[in-house]
């Protein structure tokens, strides 16, 4: 690695960096998008303890550091089990999904809540039932209400991947970090160039989305 | 004919539906008046099941005095109308999703005179024209008795007219329970009319 500092060297090596923060950054979402709507449903649940629980997870997931969270999901089993987490990356795919669908279904619960009390009731006089009122009158609105957290949040994403270096994950930071030792700081800078390309497609991808969903209803 | 006996609601201590009675013959138009929070919304809300009574009744009654079967259908004061479908759209969900037929669509949509908004989105509809497509959606299912609630209450003297022209059109032909704060507007076009104040409905003769 030493001797490999052309330019294009330092990019190949970080692109393999970046490969794990993309492996984290796609399979956090993949579980937590739709891990995130089975917490809104605890979250609005007439089941009160189901309720309580799903919030005091919330609270506990959204009220600490994700940092702090990665280090316990790899070192507490471990230290309370005598299981120590051998698989670093799985450590780092537990805390983020984790903390992801908390923040999901936060943001599900509040587009939810946000639909006026009418169209649920216009679904009823007109005589459909529960489920198709969901997935025929709601579930639309509540897509459209949660596109531009969604995408706030996926931006987030992007940039926490970094965090599973605090475990020894081989991501891009890490990655960089170690020219250092080569008293090369310039690749350290040049992951920005990583993380900005990412969020650019992000930003595009959830644009387009809304834009479509705003076409959708004639706006 | 409609028999309402007995209705009754509270929420808390609030008395919203006191023991409220009341025929309606089929065909004839209702008109209900009287002043904010008299319980007139609620009365709808009932009789559509939207709220459950605390004590009461509601039943059909055919002309051999047996009790038959019947549907409510309400235009909300706020439209309600749903975002993503079009007025054709908006009209022809609930039928399609309950294997009923829908092609009187065209003709309802006619009637409301909406035929060329009929693929215009509710965000790119007018008070007026909304208003008219909630009164179409409504019309789709044949509801026995179609209740509206404040329907002009939102619009201006024009297009209150509009509304006005609609409901005389289906008078005779469909019954009609109506809630609203502007007896000037429904006077010639409802058969009986009833005030509600505090819970209590009065027929008016
Ligand atoms: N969901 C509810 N929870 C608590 N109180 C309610 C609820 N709905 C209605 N009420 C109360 O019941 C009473 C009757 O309300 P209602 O909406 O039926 O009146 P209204 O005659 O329709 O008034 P308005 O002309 O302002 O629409 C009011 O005192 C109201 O505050
Ligand atoms: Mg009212």
């Amino acid at each position: 690695m030493s001797s490999n500092t052309t330019l294009w060297d330092v990019t190949l090596n970080l692109l393999d960096g970046f490969k794990l923060n993309a492996v984290i950054f796609f399979v956090t979402l993949t579980i937590s998008l739709p891990l995130g709507m089975i917490v809104t449903f605890g979250l609005t649940s007439k089941i009160y303890p189901v309720k309580w629980l799903c919030k005091f997870l919330v609270w506990i997931i959204r009220g600490t550091p994700l940092l702090l969270q990665l280090y316990i999901v790899f070192y507490i089993p471990g230290m309370l089990f005598g299981m120590p987490m051998r698989n670093r990356m799985l450590a780092t795919l537990i805390a983020f999904v984790i903390n992801y669908s908390m923040y999901f279904a936060e943001i599900y619960r509040g587009a939810l809540e946000n639909i006026p009390k009418g169209q649920f009731e216009a679904g009823k006089v007109l005589g459909l039932s529960k489920t198709q009122i969901f997935f025929h009158v709601i579930l639309f609105q509540v897509i459209k209400r949660i596109t531009a957290p969604i995408g706030n949040e996926v931006i987030t994403l992007v940039k926490d991947t970094s965090l599973a270096r605090v475990i020894a994950v081989q991501e891009i930071l890490m990655v960089a970090g170690r020219y250092i030792g080569y008293a090369l700081i310039w690749p350290l800078f040049y992951t920005g160039v990583f993380f900005l390309s990412a969020t650019a497609v992000v930003t595009f991808v959830f644009g387009r989305l809304e834009r479509g969903l705003n076409h959708a209803t004639g706006e | 004919m409609l028999r309402v006996s007995n209705l009754c609601k509270s929420y808390g201590p609030v008395k919203a539906v006191d023991n409220v009675c009341f025929e309606l013959e089929k065909g004839k138009i209702l008109a209900i008046i009287g002043p904010s929070g008299g319980g007139k919304s609620t009365v709808l809300r009932l009789l559509n099941g939207l709220e459950t009574p605390d004590s009461g009744s509601i039943y059909f009654i055919n002309s051999q005095g047996y009790i038959e079967n019947g549907t409510f259908g309400l235009v909300f004061q706020e439209y309600n109308l749903f975002p993503q479908y079009t007025v054709l759209g908006n009209l022809t969900l609930a039928p399609k999703l309950l294997k009923k037929n829908y092609s009187q669509a065209i003709e309802i949509l006619e009637k409301v005179g909406l035929t060329d908004k009929k693929n215009n989105y509710p965000s790119q509809l007018s008070g007026g024209q909304k208003q008219r497509t909630a009164i179409a959606r409504a019309l789709m299912l044949k509801p026995d008795i179609l209740c509206f609630d404040e329907p002009t209450s939102a619009l201006d003297p024009k297009l209150t007219e509009e509304i006005v022209n609609i409901i005389n059109q289906l008078k005779g032909e469909q019954t009609i329970i109506i809630v609203t704060h502007d007896m000037d507007v429904m006077r010639g076009t409802a058969d009986i009319t009833a005030i509600m104040d505090n819970g209590k409905l009065r027929l008016d003769i």
